[in-house]
Formats: structure tokens, sequence, C-alpha cells
């Protein structure tokens, strides 16, 4: 049997257990971002906006597998996806534990790492970071004090300005061109008085939409009213 | 280049053709109540049907809830 490391069989690709390939890294926007009630308006703006640019919105909640160790579902996910939007807004103190939640400033910092320490492909990575209010950050993070943040103040209409002005930014070099923010924001309207009725013709519950049901539903809805 | 909506495998057990109906059946409903409400529609008997891209807002009313949409509309004139 051959010595040779590089005839080493290798492990089954990073370790996906079955799941479908992954959509190609340069589309892949992953998103780490409250998944309570309270910020699901801003979160269906954030999934609507990467599709309608056209990139794959990726999150912790797209697969339900107990036998993945969330941590590393949520590296992998971090590994295959080039883009990265991080809400550090969620600052509140937690009314059930009256502490506060930090799984969104240690995936940022898993985000940076990556791009930090990773190989070639993980080195281009790059990230858009929200905050509630702007400059708040400086306060709780001063780390990040020099990075560019942008404040949405908890309206879907400046998250979906400040999604589509960074995809775009990236997009110019390529040629493709994405719909201006007003008409992007519109169209979020429109889609958003659209999904009750769709999801009671398809039998759903709108409150209680799947991460992988909600993008399929926005990529139909997409692909039909260009 | 305008750029292209990208399609993943997992649809979270949905029946994307199902979706995509759901989709298409909706905006035709959005269209045909907005032929309706608009003061540009030609009236009865022409046989052509104008349906706008979206349902009309005239000022100062309420735009109309989904579920006070119509629902099949068949065309005039046929």
């Amino acid at each position: 049997m051959s010595r040779n490391p590089a005839h080493v069989l290798k492990a089954p690709a990073s370790s996906r257990r079955g799941l479908p390939a992954p959509a190609p890294y340069d589309s892949c926007v992953f998103i780490n971002c409250p998944f309570d009630a309270s910020y699901l308006r801003l979160f269906r703006a954030l999934v609507f906006t990467i599709q309608d640019c056209g990139f794959v919105p990726r999150c912790a909640l797209e697969v339900r597998d107990s036998g993945e160790v969330r941590i590393s579902k949520i590296k992998r996910i971090i590994r295959e996806c080039r883009h990265g939007i991080h809400d550090i807004s969620r600052v509140e103190l937690d009314p059930g534990s009256g502490l506060p939640r930090f799984n969104m400033p240690l995936e940022l910092g898993l985000f940076m790492g990556a791009q930090e320490y990773g190989g070639r492909e993980q080195k281009r990575k790059r990230c858009l970071i929200l905050e509630d209010a702007p400059y708040r950050y400086q306060v709780f993070c001063s780390d990040l004090a020099g990075q560019d943040v942008s404040s949405h103040g908890g309206s879907p209409d400046s998250a979906v300005t400040a999604v589509r002005d960074w995809l775009a930014s990236w997009l110019c070099d390529t040629g493709v061109t994405v719909p201006g923010d007003t008409h992007m924001c519109e169209r979020y309207r429109e889609f958003s008085y659209d999904l009750p009725v769709l999801c009671r013709d398809l039998r759903l519950e709108p409150e209680r939409l799947l991460f992988a049901e909600l993008r399929t539903l926005v990529q139909e809805w997409a692909d039909q009213n260009p | 280049m305008l750029r292209t909506i990208k399609r993943t495998a997992d649809t979270g057990g949905l029946d994307r053709d199902r979706v995509r109906e759901a989709v298409i059946r909706l905006r035709e409903r959005k269209r045909a109540a907005g032929a309706l409400l608009s003061p540009y529609r030609v009236p009865h008997g022409t046989g052509v049907l104008v349906a706008r891209e979206r349902p009309i807002q005239p000022y100062g009313q309420a735009r109309p809830a989904p579920e006070a949409l119509p629902g099949d509309v068949e065309e005039e004139g046929t």
C-alpha cells in the first residue's frame, strides 16, 4: 500500500453527511443574526435581499440534524460561504436568564478568524457588520472600532438597503447589475404582502416557516416577478 | 447583465413546481385585480383584457387586502 500522503483517501467532502452539494463558494452568504420572533421581519428582509441580488442565503437553521454538533455545523457553513452578514445588534439581556447572548459576536469572530488564518480561498472572505444604532458597537465591542459597520435602526428597509449596497458593490466588478435600493425595498414590501397568501395556498404557516421553505418561496417569487 | 436568481437543491421539503404554480396564480390574480381597478381598463365587449403589473393604489385609498383580491377572472369577450 502506498505511503505517499497524497494517496491517502480524503475524508468525505468536509463531512457533509450526505447533504446536497452546496452552492458555489462565491455565491453563498452566511447570515449570523438572532433567530427569535422579534427579529423575524429583519431576518426575512436579509434573506429576500440576498436572494434577490442573485446570491444564496445560508444560516445555521438550514439543516436540522441532531447528529451534527451546532458549532461544527456553523463552522462548516462559514467555510462554504465567501460572504457573511453579521448583525451584532442584539445586546439586550435575555429576559429569561438575565444574561446577554454572545452567539453573534462569537460567529463573527469565527468568520474573521477564517479570513485571517484560512487558506487562499478563505482569505477572500468579506463581511458586512450590521448594528442597530451607529457607533453603539464601539461601547460593547471596542475591538471593532475602525471597521465599517452599517446601522439598520430595526427597519427592514434600512437592512435591505445596507445588504443590497454591499452586495452590489462586489457585483459591479463582475458586470452584473441589481435593482436599486428603492426598487428592491418596494419588491420586498410586495413579497411581504404576498407571503401570507402564498402560505395559505400552500398550507404553510407564515410565522413558522422553515428557513429552507422561506428560501424556496423567495427564489420562486423573485424568479416569477423579475 | 442582470443578475439571475439562484436556486438551491434543498427546498425544505417543498415541491418547487407547486410553489411556482402558487406564485404564478397569485401574480395573475393581482394583475386581474389591477386591471379591474385601473381607470384605463378597456370597456366590456372589446375582447381585450388589460392587465397591469401591480394592483393600483388609488390616491387616498388603502390597498386591497390580499384576502379581498378577486379569484379567477375570465377574459372578457371570450
